[in-house]
């Protein structure tokens, strides 16, 4: 297990190189370079060839890639001249020391107990031990400074991630909770009015670009909604209203809520038509089965059959497809964050390609990619955890 | 004969398909003793899995319903059984026993759970009886080291091992009846021969009644006591092992029986086969179902639908108008009217 975990990680590790060197190319290859809105300026040209040397772009490409590499990987300190705020220390080390205990855990776990909660363990884990990594968080790389001027890249980008999780996995959470039930269900009565109901309704979801959903929702749930009844229930742009901190408790409740709802509902209606529909097809070959049939022979009932038989072998495939799907949020919404003004990853992302900031979009490229890979490594465990058939050698 | 342990009246299971419907049991009546192996044969389609389905009530409306009949088991009738009642029966009472083994067991869960499962369900025993019951009910199909195997997955068994787990998981409740739908079918020649073997002796040592429902003929003859062969949704001909093997009164039958591989028998020609295929389900033939690929048609066999009734020994019965004229026992397969027939129902 552990040496499939590491190898798992060298292949990771190799993609992610890859993945940078494509990434640094296409950007290149894209044409227009960070200078070249300064240069409309007249009264900026005496500075061009002072930033054209301070920022390395002279150098060859090869040379540009590598300082790039270099310095993403290596923490700040204190010698470094700008790009960064917080100098490697002792306490720095805390989440790293986290990370690993998390993964000794995960290890231990899967040695030790011999139940399918291991599954549920695992995820609880990884889950406390990355939230706390975060929360400690005072660690940080050298990823270089924001073209556009706007800071250290990694300041900058891990002032956003909390606003990308927020959006995210509330999304994510939405779309688990109606779309693997309504699958289930839909496989249960296939072909009642209820399925096809469903069946219509996620292509119809599913088919629909995201911007016409956010704007759909935005004109009808926002704009109309209040028109109607006089009352504002949601807003669309921002994650909070301005005079947020002089807010009581129960209204930052509220003003948050209202915020989260509808980018969050643009998100999850898309993902979970898709969930809706693997689930009820795994769901109706679970329910095909023979060993389904070898249950009813026994005498069990329904529920029973149901809810022990069929369900842990059709959440299987659906655990990979899930956790995937996590690595993409970890990415950010970029349309979805564009359309709602959310000060996420995405829309930095946007932005960052707009203006050829070669550090952020690199930055961000690679945060995706790792959490990819991350997702891909966890999702089969988890494949493991779920399925006593899998096995890792 | 002792009180009839199942009994089966004009049992007709129809399923509607988008071309038309399906008629898979159409109108068949038998009884089963207590204790009695009684083998269900037949081809692909003639109803005999369908039969075993609508016993155990797992016929799923809109799908396929039972539209005429009634199934009394031990004096019920099942089809007027709640479905809680019929949960008891099933799985405790008569127990059923599938033809893929690879497929037939949950995949996530280990042998002991889905054994200790049934068992909890139907005899009102804690968990570690039911765990002690398992353990004796795998020792019973001679599985060894019974006690570890218990946690073990489904896939850690070889195909024969499997079969003997649903034969353990089948008859650890002290069912009555035990429906055994090609229980062997997907296993290679020597395990066949050893899960036979294992299911005779335990059921004979229990008294349980077997339905044994295969296509192969050389399988019965070494199990069961009676026969029914069916055809196309009926019951063309049935009896005891004796009567079917040397005196078949059926053509089909004894087509069957002339199509069977022979290890004694010295002479070389080709194997026979009944020419032509089952009808459609969908619709039948007139008159009788086998008439199409029958050599001894008739005009009678065009127009009349034969019913099963007593011919040939006693207590032996045949859906077939000609019976009595023709002396099918003294016929070869292969046409050579009077050659040495008895040879081929040795």
């Amino acid at each position: 297990m552990l040496a499939y975990i590491t190898r798992r990680l060298v292949y990771g590790l190799v993609t992610l190189l890859a993945l940078s060197i494509i990434v640094f190319t296409l950007l290149q290859l894209s044409g227009g370079g960070p200078l070249d809105r300064l240069k409309l300026n007249p009264r900026m040209a005496p500075y061009i060839q002072a930033l054209t040397e301070q920022w390395g772009l002279d150098q060859p490409l090869y040379k540009q890639y590598w300082t790039w590499l270099k310095n993403y990987v290596s923490p700040c300190t204190s010698t470094d001249p700008q790009g960064c705020t917080t100098s490697f220390g002792l306490k720095n080390a805390i989440p790293i020391v986290m990370l690993v205990l998390a993964i000794a855990a995960t290890a231990f776990v899967i040695y030790s107990v011999k139940s399918h909660w291991r599954g549920a363990l695992i995820l609880f884990v990884w889950f406390v031990a990355i939230l706390f990594a975060f929360r400690n968080m005072s660690i940080a790389f050298n990823w270089g400074i924001s073209f556009q001027g706007a800071g250290p890249v990694w300041d900058l980008v891990f002032s956003r991630v909390g606003a990308t999780f927020r959006l995210g996995f509330t999304a994510l959470f939405l779309a688990l909770m109606v779309g693997i039930p309504l699958g289930i269900y839909q496989a249960i009565r296939q072909y009642s009015f209820f399925d096809q109901l469903g069946t219509t309704a996620a292509f119809v979801a599913f088919s629909t670009p995201i911007f016409v959903i956010a704007l759909a929702l935005q004109i009808l749930l926002a704009l109309k909604l209040e028109q109607w009844t006089g009352v504002k229930l949601f807003y669309v742009t921002g994650m909070n209203n301005p005079g947020y901190g002089e807010m009581s408790f129960l209204q930052q409740i509220a003003d948050t809520l209202q915020h989260l709802t509808l980018p969050a509902l643009s998100i999850a209606l898309i993902s979970l038509a898709g969930y809706s529909r693997f689930q009820r097809a795994s769901m109706l070959d679970v329910l095909h089965s023979d060993y389904l049939r070898t249950a009813k022979a026994k005498g069990l009932p329904r529920r029973r059959i149901i809810v022990k038989h069929a369900l842990r072998n059709a959440l299987i495939p659906i655990v990979t497809l899930v956790s995937l799907d996590v690595a993409f949020i970890i990415g950010g919404a970029i349309i979805t964050e564009s359309i709602f003004g959310w000060p996420g990853i995405g829309r930095l992302y946007i932005v960052a390609i707009g203006t050829v900031d070669y550090p952020v979009v690199m930055s961000i490229v690679m945060i995706i990619g790792i959490g990819i890979v991350i997702m891909n490594i966890v999702a089969d465990i988890l494949y493991g955890v779920m399925d006593p058939r899998v096995r890792y050698d | 004969m002792s009180e009839a342990l199942l009994k089966v009246e004009d049992l007709r299971t129809y399923f509607a398909t988008e071309e038309g419907v399906v008629r898979a049991v159409d109108g068949i009546s038998f009884e089963m003793r207590r204790g009695e192996r009684r083998g269900v044969v037949g081809e692909s389609g003639s109803g005999k899995s369908v039969t075993a389905m609508s016993i155990m009530g797992l016929i799923e409306p809109p799908a396929g319903d039972i539209v005429t009949g009634r199934i009394v088991f031990d004096g019920q009738n099942l089809l007027e059984l709640s479905e809680d009642e019929m949960q008891s029966i099933r799985g405790g009472r008569i127990a059923m026993i599938f033809q893929d083994p690879m497929t037939a067991l949950n995949p996530v869960y280990t042998i002991g759970d889905q054994l200790m499962e049934t068992i909890v369900l139907h005899q009102k025993v804690s968990k570690a009886e039911a765990r002690e019951i398992a353990i004796q009910a795998l020792r019973d199909v001679q599985i060894p080291n019974a006690e570890h195997r218990l946690n073990d997955y489904p896939h850690q068994f070889s195909g024969g091992m499997r079969q003997r787990v649903m034969i353990a998981m089948g008859l650890s409740c002290s069912p009555d009846l035990l429906i055994a739908d090609e229980p062997t079918t997907a296993l290679d020649v020597t395990t066949q021969a050893q899960i036979m073997d294992l299911m005779l002796h335990l059921a004979e040592d229990r008294g349980t009644a077997v339905m044994l429902i295969t296509h192969d003929l050389g399988v019965v003859a070494g199990f069961c006591d009676t026969v029914q062969v069916m055809y196309a949704g009926g019951i063309v001909e049935s009896g005891t092992i004796d009567d079917i093997y040397h005196n078949p009164q059926h053509p089909y039958t004894w087509g069957l029986l002339g199509s069977m591989t022979r290890l004694d028998d010295a002479t070389q020609h080709r194997l026979h086969s009944i020419s032509g295929a089952p009808p459609s389900l969908i619709k039948l033939p007139e008159g009788c179902r086998f008439r199409p690929r029958c050599q001894f048609a008739t005009d009678i066999c065009r127009q009349v639908l034969p019913v099963l009734r007593p011919v040939g020994n006693a207590g032996q019965m045949a859906a077939c108008h000609r019976s009595e004229e023709l002396d099918l026992k003294a016929l070869s397969v292969d046409g050579e009217v009077g050659a040495a027939a008895s040879e081929v129902t040795s």
